[in-house]
C-alpha cells in the first residue's frame, strides 16, 4: 500500500473520537469518525476509506462485528484494534481475520503511528 | 462313773465350747453382709455366751459347792440363754420360709415376733406359781425354748443351706451345715426334754435320772459334745464371712482393674505436692518410665520432664487452678511420649476430698489429642489461606473493575496530553504544566495495563503447555537493560530438559517481571540477580522457578504479610504494593505455590512451584 490518506475511526467513547480526530488531523491525514459499527458501515458504503481504526468494546455491534461487517464490503482493508485487553476471545477470532493489528489501550500516541507506519511498509 | 466324778470338767468344756462359739461370732466381722444369716447370729453369741456362763456356774457350783447366789445367777443365765436361742431359731427358720403355701409356711405364720417375749412370760408365771420356782422355771425354759429351738435351727440350717446352695457349695459348707443341723437338733432333745426330775410331767417321768439309767452316763456329757459339735461347725461357718470380705475386696480390685487399665485416658492419683500415687497402665505406657520410677515421682517431671509445676503462661496447672479457683479446668498441654516426642493432651485434675471437707488428693486425667489439635491447627490454616485467596480475588476485581473504569478516560487524557506537549515550544510557560501531565499519564498507562493483565488472569484463560525457559528468557529480555543500568549482574541457572507446564505465557512473564523489578528494587547499592529453573527434588511432579537477589532482605515480621494486597514497603508513590499479590494470585491460579526465604541483610529468594503439565 502506497499512502493511507483517509483513516475511520470507530469508537462509541467521544474522547477518544476526538483525541484521534485531532491527533490524526494534525498528521495531515484526513479523519472520519463513527460512533458505532452502524454508521462506519455507512460511511464505509460511501467513502474511500484507506484504513479503519476501531475499538473493541461497543455496545450493539463490537469490535469483531465491525471486522466482519467491513470485510464484506472491503476484504483487504488493514484494521487496527484498540483494545484493554489483548488476549480476549474475540480479539484472537478479529486478529484471526486478518484485522492485522491490536493496539493495548492505553496506549501512547508513537505507538499508534507504528502501526499505522507498518502498513506502509507492507 | 468316769463322768460323773469328772462332771468338772465336762460342764468347763461345755461352757468353754459355747463361750468360744459366742467370741467367734462376736468378733467376726459381719457388717454389710449379704448373707442373711449374718444379722441374726449375734443372737446364737449371746445364746453362746450366756449359756456358756450357765455352764461355768455349774462347775463352779460342783468345786466350791452350792451357793444360793450362784443358782440364782444360774438360773437367769439358763432361761436367758434359752431366750436368745428360741429367738435364733425363731429368726432362722422365719427367713427361710418361702412366701408359698405349705406346712412350713402355715408355721411360720405363728411364729410371729410376739411369741418370744410370750413365752419367756409363760416361763416366768408358770414359775413363780409353783412350789419349786427354780426347778419348775428352768423346766419350763427347756420345754417351751430350748426343745423347739433344736428343731426350728435343724430346719432352718437345712433351708439356708439349700437357699445358698451355689455359694455354700463353691465353699465346701455343706458337712458343716448338716453337723450344726444335727447337732442343733440333738441339743434341743437333750438339753430341752431331759430335765432334772421334778413332780410334773414330763420331767416325773424323762428326766436326768432315767438318762443316767438308761445309758449310764450323765446328759451333760452328750449335751457338751453336741455342744462342741455346735460349735466347731459354728465357726467354720463363720469362714463364709471372711470369704465374702476377701471376695469382695477382688472383686473390687478387678473392677478397678478393669476400668482404669482398658481406658485410653491417662489416670494419676496426685498428691497435694504433685506427687503420683497411682498410675494407670495408659499413664504409664504413655512415658518412658517403668511403674517404680513413676510411683513417688513428680507428675511435671514424668509427663512434662520439668522441674517445677506448669505454670502460666505456658501450661495452667489444673492442680493449681482447682486450689485457686475452686473448679475444675480443662487445658491443653504439650507432653512427651515414650520416644521423648512431643504430643498434646487434654488434661483435668479432680479433687478428692476427706470426710471435713478439705482436699486431700487429686484425679488427674489426660486423654491424647494430638490428632484432633493436628486438625484443628490444619483446619484453621486451611481456612486462613481460604480467607487470604478470597480477599486476594476481592482486591483483584477491585482492581480490575478500577483499571476497567479507568482505562479510556486515562487513554484520552494521555494521548492529549501528548498531542498537546508535542506542539508546545520549550519557553512557553504551558510547556512545563503539559509535559508533567504527559510524563505523569504515561505512569498511569503502565500500572493500568500491568492491572488488566492481570485482571484477566483470574478467569484462567488462555492457559498452554509452554516451556518454562523460554518464558523466563523473554521475561528477562524485559529487565535485562534495568539491571545493566543499576549495577545488578543477572545470572541465569536455567536447567536442562524441564518437563513443559502449563500456564498462560503472558502472566508467567509478568510475575517473573515483577519479582525481579522488586529484587533490582531490594538492591540499591547494586549485587546480583539469580534466576534459577530446575525439576523440584523436594516436591516431585513440580518445577520451581527461583529468584534470588543479594540485597537488603526482607524482616520476619513482614515475611507473613508481602503478599497482602496494598502492602508496601516502597515509599509513597513508588509502588502500588499490588505486585505481589498479584502475582500470588496468579500462581495460585496456575495450581502453584509461591514461598518466600529471607532474612533483614542477607537478600531474599522466591521460589515458585507449579505443576508439571500432564497431557
Amino acid at each position: 500500500m502506497n499512502k493511507i490518506k483517509t483513516i475511520l475511526i470507530v469508537d462509541d467513547e467521544q474522547g477518544y473520537r476526538d483525541l484521534l480526530h485531532r491527533a490524526l488531523s494534525e498528521q495531515g491525514y484526513t479523519v472520519l469518525v463513527a460512533a458505532g459499527g452502524p454508521e462506519a458501515l455507512d460511511i464505509l458504503k460511501r467513502d474511500e476509506v484507506d484504513i479503519i481504526i476501531t475499538d473493541m468494546k461497543m455496545p450493539k455491534m463490537d469490535g469483531l462485528d465491525v471486522v466482519i461487517a467491513s470485510r464484506q464490503l472491503r476484504p483487504d482493508i488493514p484494521i487496527i484494534l484498540m483494545t484493554g485487553y489483548a488476549v480476549e476471545e474475540r480479539v484472537q477470532e478479529a486478529l484471526a481475520r486478518k484485522a492485522s493489528i491490536c493496539l493495548q489501550k492505553p496506549f501512547q500516541m508513537k505507538e499508534l503511528e507504528t502501526a499505522l507506519q507498518s502498513f506502509l511498509i507492507t | 462313773m468316769f463322768f460323773a466324778r469328772h462332771l468338772d470338767i465336762v460342764f468347763l468344756i461345755y461352757g468353754l465350747a459355747f463361750v468360744i462359739m459366742g467370741i467367734a461370732i462376736f468378733t467376726q466381722p459381719r457388717r454389710e453382709s449379704v448373707f442373711r444369716l449374718g444379722h441374726i447370729l449375734w443372737l446364737l453369741g449371746a445364746f453362746g455366751l450366756t449359756h456358756g456362763a450357765n455352764e461355768w456356774l455349774d462347775m463352779l457350783t460342783i468345786i466350791k459347792g452350792r451357793n444360793s447366789s450362784i443358782d440364782l445367777i444360774r438360773w437367769f443365765c439358763l432361761v436367758i440363754s434359752f431366750v436368745f436361742l428360741f429367738e435364733f431359731s425363731r429368726r432362722i427358720f422365719r427367713i427361710t420360709t418361702q412366701p408359698i403355701n405349705n406346712w412350713k409356711s402355715s408355721i411360720a405364720s405363728y411364729l410371729s415376733w410376739r411369741l418370744t417375749p410370750a413365752l419367756a412370760g409363760i416361763i416366768l408365771i408358770g414359775g413363780l406359781a409353783a412350789t419349786d420356782f427354780w426347778q419348775t422355771g428352768s423346766a419350763l425354759a427347756r420345754y417351751f425354748l430350748a426343745f423347739p429351738s433344736g428343731i426350728l435351727i435343724a430346719s432352718g440350717f437345712r433351708a439356708y443351706y439349700c437357699q445358698e446352695r451355689s455359694v455354700m457349695e463353691s465353699l465346701r459348707m455343706k458337712s458343716n451345715f448338716i453337723i450344726a443341723g444335727v447337732s442343733f437338733l440333738v441339743y434341743g432333745f437333750l438339753a430341752g426334754l431331759v430335765a432334772p426330775k421334778g413332780n410334773f410331767f414330763p420331767a416325773n417321768w424323762l428326766n436326768t435320772d432315767l438318762f443316767i439309767q438308761l445309758t449310764g452316763i450323765p446328759v451333760q456329757v452328750f449335751r457338751a459334745g453336741c455342744a462342741v459339735a455346735v460349735a466347731w461347725s459354728i465357726t467354720r461357718i463363720l469362714t463364709i464371712f471372711n470369704w465374702e470380705i476377701t471376695d469382695k475386696i477382688q472383686h473390687a480390685l478387678e473392677m478397678n482393674e478393669r476400668i482404669t487399665q482398658g481406658i485410653n485416658e491417662s489416670i494419676m492419683l496426685l498428691t497435694l505436692d504433685f506427687r503420683i500415687l497411682w498410675a494407670n497402665k495408659a499413664l504409664i505406657n504413655s512415658t518412658h518410665l517403668s511403674q517404680k520410677e513413676i510411683l513417688g515421682n513428680f507428675c511435671y517431671r514424668v509427663t512434662h520432664h520439668m522441674d517445677q509445676p506448669c505454670q502460666l503462661p505456658h501450661n495452667a496447672c489444673p492442680v493449681t487452678e482447682m486450689i485457686r479457683a475452686g473448679k475444675t479446668i480443662k487445658v491443653i498441654h504439650t507432653h512427651y511420649d515414650k520416644e521423648g516426642k512431643e504430643f498434646y493432651a487434654e488434661v483435668a485434675a479432680y479433687p478428692v476430698y476427706d470426710k471435713q471437707g478439705a482436699i486431700t488428693q487429686f484425679v488427674h486425667i489426660s486423654r491424647d489429642v494430638t490428632n484432633k489439635m493436628k486438625t484443628e491447627i490444619e483446619l484453621n490454616q486451611t481456612r486462613e489461606q481460604l480467607m487470604q485467596s478470597e480477599k486476594m480475588a476481592a482486591v483483584g476485581q477491585l482492581a480490575a473493575g478500577v483499571a476497567h473504569e479507568i482505562n479510556n478516560p486515562l487513554g484520552i487524557i494521555l494521548g492529549f496530553a501528548q498531542s498537546a506537549a508535542k506542539r508546545i515550544k520549550e519557553d512557553d510557560p504551558l510547556a512545563l504544566p503539559l509535559k508533567s501531565i504527559e510524563r505523569e499519564a504515561v505512569r498511569c498507562s503502565y500500572l493500568v495495563r500491568n492491572l488488566l493483565v492481570f485482571s484477566r488472569a483470574r478467569k484462567n484463560e488462555g492457559q498452554e503447555p509452554l516451556d518454562v525457559n523460554t518464558t523466563v528468557n523473554s521475561a528477562l529480555s524485559m529487565i535485562e537493560a534495568q539491571t545493566k543500568t543499576r549495577n545488578v549482574e543477572l545470572v541465569r541457572e536455567l536447567g536442562d530438559g524441564l518437563s513443559r507446564i502449563s500456564a498462560n505465557n503472558n502472566q508467567l512473564q509478568q510475575v517473573i517481571v515483577n519479582l525481579a523489578n522488586n529484587a533490582i528494587d531490594a538492591m540499591t547499592e547494586g549485587g546480583t540477580l539469580t534466576v534459577k529453573t530446575l525439576l523440584s527434588g523436594t516436591r516431585p511432579g513440580y518445577v520451581e522457578i527461583m529468584v534470588r537477589d543479594t540485597g537488603k532482605g526482607i524482616p520476619k515480621e513482614i515475611q507473613k504479610k508481602i503478599f497482602e494486597p496494598f502492602f508496601t514497603t516502597k515509599e509513597v508513590g513508588k509502588g502500588t504494593g499490588l505486585g505481589l499479590s498479584l502475582v500470588y494470585e496468579i500462581v495460585g491460579n496456575h495450581r502453584g505455590t509461591i514461598e518466600l526465604e529471607s532474612e533483614e541483610g542477607k537478600g531474599a529468594e522466591f521460589t515458585i512451584f507449579l505443576p508439571v503439565h500432564r497431557g
